[in-house]
């Protein structure tokens, strides 16, 4: 680093501040005050601000941290509004639906809300599940606002930065919302044949000679385990990114008692996630979808999905786009297996042919991965709108053409400042020197007091000094004291002029002959003890 | 040592392989000559007419796979024919018995419409018929329709197949199709579908759909300059 960098503590404090924001992913302002600066950071792709406040105060430098624009979370509550007007149109106003039905052979409410939904039910889930996404991520923020306020004091006086470990919970129930509409969207092309009018629905059965509960029994066991290896492979590539995207940072802080195996650990982390996405998904489609669902099949969900999830993070260490082949595969060889199944049973029909454009379906997400690598290109490595059905804000800050630095070089930046701290830790372990010429022209009685100072010091260690060791030196001194209360502010006083005549080029020492007498008092103590 | 041993077992797999080949090539040979043979039933007698004479026999196997076509063959031998008249064999039917069912299941009839001049004139009527379903076993009855200029009404006559055996078994060796491949469904369930497919797939790939269009038009730039470069 050059000497024209890191002056005053409140540049060096806001520099790391700074560093340490775009380590999270964010954009980063800064504004420059006398005694105050502000460091404005906002998440690239999905927008929420954080405001760090550096001020710099007698005894260092303090910091505040404020969230701004919550109310961004909220947004997260629109799909869930959209599907509950349209649960009550469908409920109060179905002749909408009819007449929509009667000319164009599809009932926009019964493809979206399955054929038979449970009204109250989804009135009930709709909202819990809106408020369940919405709070924890204002807590996951709040959370994590919390530990960079609580941990930042010891990160700017140069200890290094950690980052508590991350909540989990709320991480993966954050990041299963956007899962949760991508297999929304899959469900509605499942079932949408199922909820066509009836003068079309009737064709379809005559066609495949099939009942009509027979086809829907087998298309509600297979959309189960397809739901389930879908979710729970996609959940793998998802929170592997998110891990990815907080980089060794969050990794560090994992507690060493309950740190197991960073493999196994991961596994397990993506394995309860899933349960929580399974979940989410089990409740909300039993209303629309899965009406007939048994207990059996609940279990079977759980288990293929946890299951798949294993699998799919296996796969993702051996690489990301295996995941992809992997479910591509699963649709081929189901879609075989179907084919023999159907020779006795034709309810599998509508399966083997919905199969067939899920495998495209699976081609053209995978194909998104392109994305990711235009994103970087700007600076950005969010994985916010992995499997958003529609990545809205990232949308928009493309097209704003917004310049951002890039996060990339936040790992080096971070590593130069602790290079730097260890060039100061270094020289304050080295054995000091003092140039007693240059003390002499502080003052009047300098040199003596300095003299003073050296034979305490001596009386109590041989050797040398460096800073560090006088530092834990003056601290022992203040102890032989304790008897003597009354020489205490004084000598802390000393302390406080020693430290200036050693290290301040431009002080200038007053009442030279009352500090030299202090430190005569104080020798004298130091040899009757020792 | 070892490479002998895995030479031997490769050159073991090798004849195996072979022996299994020629011995599969050969059996099908056999088997269509088996069913070309088949079983050659009575000879039956007829009259018409009080002075023309004709015998008649059907070779065919004795059991039947299920939905696998069968030569039978029909061969109507005339014997006794006065000079200067004929007779005509106006139309030949086919009836499968059933053991438990009193209606016959009738098969598509040949008509010859042949008139026969002389003796010793031989008439063949080869038939491709399949084994009737859900039976283990069945019977064949052929009507044969004919007439003779000392009688020119027409005249029935019967006879059974296999005649001196009471019934043609049906093996059902053979498995049923185990492989039932739907089709699309109707266009009108599915160019709805296909819409809606379209449209998921549409704001799924959006992302994708994006760069592409991006790159496209870099391309696009890029060229335009390199042509003003040219100029």
């Amino acid at each position: 680093m050059s000497e024209k960098e890191t002056t005053s503590p409140l540049e060096r404090g806001t520099r790391k501040m700074d560093v340490l924001m775009r380590a999270f992913g964010m954009r980063t302002r800064i504004f420059k005050g006398s005694s105050r600066s502000i460091v404005k950071g906002t998440r690239k792709i999905y927008p929420y601000e954080l405001n760090a406040t550096v001020i710099e105060t007698a005894r260092g430098v303090g910091i505040r941290i404020q969230l701004e624009k919550l109310w961004y979370t909220f947004l997260k509550f629109i799909p869930f509004l959209l599907l509950i007007i349209i649960s009550l149109l469908s409920y109060f106003v179905p002749s909408i639906g009819d007449n929509i039905a009667s000319v164009t052979g599809v009932n926009p409410f019964k493809l979206v809300l399955g054929s038979e939904p449970g009204f109250i039910g989804l009135w009930i889930i709709l909202p819990i599940l809106g408020l369940i996404f919405i709070g924890v991520e204002i807590l996951e923020r709040i959370i994590r606002a919390r530990y960079i306020q609580d941990r930042m004091p010891r990160f700017l006086s140069g200890a290094e930065w950690e980052i508590a470990e991350p909540p989990i919970v709320l991480d993966t129930v954050s990041t299963s919302s956007n899962l949760l509409w991508f297999m929304y969207v899959v469900m509605i092309l499942i079932f949408a044949p199922l909820s066509f009018s009836d003068w079309v629905y009737t064709k379809f059965l005559e066609v495949y000679k099939v009942e009509s509960s027979a086809i829907f029994n087998t298309t509600t066991l297979i959309s189960i385990l397809d739901i389930a290896i879908l979710s729970g492979m996609m959940f793998a590539i998802l929170y592997m990114n998110y891990e990815k995207f907080r980089g060794s940072l969050d990794r560090k802080q994992f507690r060493y008692d309950v740190r197991v195996e960073s493999q196994v650990r991961q596994m397990i982390q993506i394995a309860t996630g899933t349960t929580i996405l399974a979940t989410f998904e089990l409740v909300l489609f039993y209303f629309m979808f899965w009406n007939n669902i048994t207990v059996i099949q609940v279990i079977i969900f759980y288990v293929l999905t946890v299951a798949a999830s294993v699998l799919g993070t296996w796969l993702f260490w051996q690489k990301e786009n295996y995941i992809f082949i992997a479910l591509s595969i699963w649709f081929f060889l189901s879609d075989v297996v179907m084919i023999f199944l159907n020779a006795n049973d034709p309810s599998y029909s509508w399966m083997i042919i919905c199969h067939l454009f899920l495998i495209l379906f699976i081609v053209g997400i995978s194909l998104n991965r392109y994305f990711e690598g235009y994103l970087a290109k700007k600076g950005m490595y969010e994985p916010s709108w992995i499997f958003n059905p529609f990545p809205f804000f990232a949308f928009v800050i493309l097209l704003k053409k917004k310049k951002v630095r890039i996060t990339k070089s936040v790992d080096k930046e971070l590593e130069e400042i602790r290079d730097e701290e260890m060039v100061t830790r270094v020289r304050e372990r080295e054995p000091l020197t003092i140039d007693i010429d240059k003390i002499k022209k502080k003052g009047k009685g300098a040199d003596k007091i300095i003299q003073y100072y050296q034979k305490i010091l001596s009386r109590i260690v041989t050797g040398e000094f460096s800073i560090l060791s006088i530092t834990t030196l003056n601290s022992q001194i203040l102890e032989f004291l304790r008897e003597k209360k009354e020489l205490v502010p004084q000598t802390k006083e000393l302390f406080i002029v020693i430290d200036k005549l050693l290290w301040e080029d431009n002080y200038k020492l007053q009442n030279g002959s009352k500090y030299v007498k202090i430190a005569e008092q104080m020798y004298e103590i130091v040899i009757k003890m020792r | 040592m070892e490479e002998g041993k895995t030479m031997k077992f490769s050159k073991l797999i090798i004849s195996l392989f072979v022996l299994t080949t020629t011995l599969s090539t050969l059996s099908i040979p056999i088997g269509v000559l088996g069913e070309e043979t088949g079983y050659t039933s009575p000879l039956n007698f007829f009259q018409i007419g009080g002075d023309t004479n004709f015998t008649a026999y059907v070779v065919a196997p004795l059991s039947w796979e299920l939905n696998k076509p069968v030569n039978l063959t029909l061969y109507i031998n005339v014997t006794v024919l006065p000079e200067g008249s004929n007779m005509t064999i106006v139309s030949l039917s086919y009836s499968y018995n059933l053991p438990n069912s009193p209606y016959p299941i009738y098969q598509t009839p040949s008509t010859p419409n042949e008139m026969i001049t002389e003796a010793n004139q031989q008439v063949v009527d080869r038939k491709i018929l399949r084994a009737p379903s859900d039976v283990e076993e069945f019977n064949i009855t052929i009507k044969i329709i004919a007439n003779s200029s000392s009688s020119p009404e027409n005249q029935e006559f019967e006879m059974e197949f296999p005649g001196d055996l009471p019934y043609i078994e049906v093996e059902d060796t053979s498995a049923n199709p185990i492989i039932n491949l739907p089709g699309f469904p109707e266009s009108r369930t599915f160019w709805r579908w296909i819409l809606i497919f379209f449209v998921a797939m549409i704001i799924m790939t959006l992302p994708a759909s994006y760069v592409a269009f991006m790159k496209i038009q870099q391309n696009l730039k890029s060229r335009k300059k390199k042509g003003a470069k040219k100029k």
